[in-house]
């Protein structure tokens, strides 16, 4: 042991170990590295899970936010769909008007000339009731 | 067995575990107190000295002979105790501790020193030191390592060394005229 000009005291070591430390040290070491080895081959899954969780997560939001907005979306979406389903109704019920309205025009036609049809046969019928004797009396 | 043979037997895969526990059993005692000198406690020095040899044992296929086997440990040590007590200190700026707090609460509260009391408060000056200046003082004054193998361990100029060493050898004495 030197001594380090006057102030500075002994160079000597202060410190000491627990007794036996560095006979067991280099087993324990090893017996580390084993455990440190073995690990990453049982967690494999793990592993996977550990390399993929940042795109499960991001995965798990989008389905929170799907959520979120699904549900309300199905609440109020049968409601909306009502008032389309009273739409689709109006059209169908134009176009069953249309239809009925072009069926009337034709009853009605068909009814004029029914009307004509009429006349003609009343007048054939009144022609045929009326004498000649009665048609020279009234223009008399 | 020589250097050039174990760093061999290390990376080859049917003889690194045999090797391995002899390079364990060579380096551990110097790297320990390499370590102790930095991180104080026995319980730290612990964990960095295992972190130490785990990281030589995960990375021995990636050594260059270029710097010596030794070297190298003693770099991997270094910065994983420098990183260590960095945690630390990140983690007690959270308590309200100073600086090299807990490296003095290390000290006082350490069972496994021995020293007398002109040694504890040795150690107390080389705490308040900057980080570099006291690992250059430590590598210099007990350990009476070379400039040029520290100036490989601390990828430092030798005369930057020198300076180091110097002003902190100066701030020591006046530290402890002081007291």
């Amino acid at each position: 042991m030197k001594k380090k000009k006057n102030i500075l005291p002994e160079n000597e070591n202060p410190f000491k170990t627990p007794e036996g430390y560095f006979d067991g040290f280099s087993d324990r070491i090893m017996e580390r590295i084993d455990a440190e080895n073995a690990a990453p081959e049982s967690d494999s899954s793990n592993g996977i899970i550990r390399y993929l969780r940042p795109a499960l997560i991001m995965a798990a939001s989008f389905a929170a936010i799907f959520l979120i907005i699904f549900i309300p979306v199905k609440t109020i979406g049968p409601q909306l769909s009502s008032n389309n389903n009273i739409a689709d109704n109006e059209y169908a019920l134009l176009d069953y008007l249309n239809i009925n309205e072009r069926t009337i025009i034709e009853a009605f036609e068909l009814d004029s000339t029914q009307d004509e049809y009429n006349d003609a046969a009343v007048e054939d019928y009144l022609m045929a009731s009326i004498s000649e004797y009665d048609l020279v009396e009234n223009k008399n | 067995m020589p250097t050039d043979d174990l760093i061999k037997q290390l990376k080859n895969k049917n003889t690194k575990r045999l090797a391995f526990h002899e390079l364990v059993k060579t380096y551990q005692e110097k790297l320990y107190w390499h370590i102790r000198k930095i991180v104080i406690s026995h319980d730290d020095t612990d964990d960095v000295l295992q972190n130490t040899f785990i990281k030589v044992w995960n990375n021995i296929e990636l050594f260059r002979a270029e710097s010596g086997l030794y070297t190298w440990m003693f770099r991997i040590a270094t910065n994983e105790a420098l990183t260590f007590i960095t945690q630390k200190k990140r983690r007690s700026i959270f308590s309200g501790t100073i600086d090299n707090e807990y490296l003095i609460n290390n000290l006082e509260s350490d069972e496994y020193f021995e020293g007398k009391e002109i040694q504890r408060k040795l150690q107390k000056a080389i705490l308040s030191l900057p980080e570099k200046q006291r690992l250059v003082f430590n590598m210099k004054y007990f350990d009476e390592m070379k400039y040029n193998d520290m100036s490989e361990i601390l990828e430092t100029s030798v005369g930057a060394l020198k300076a180091s060493y110097h002003h902190a050898v100066k701030k020591i004495k006046e530290q402890l005229k002081e007291e």
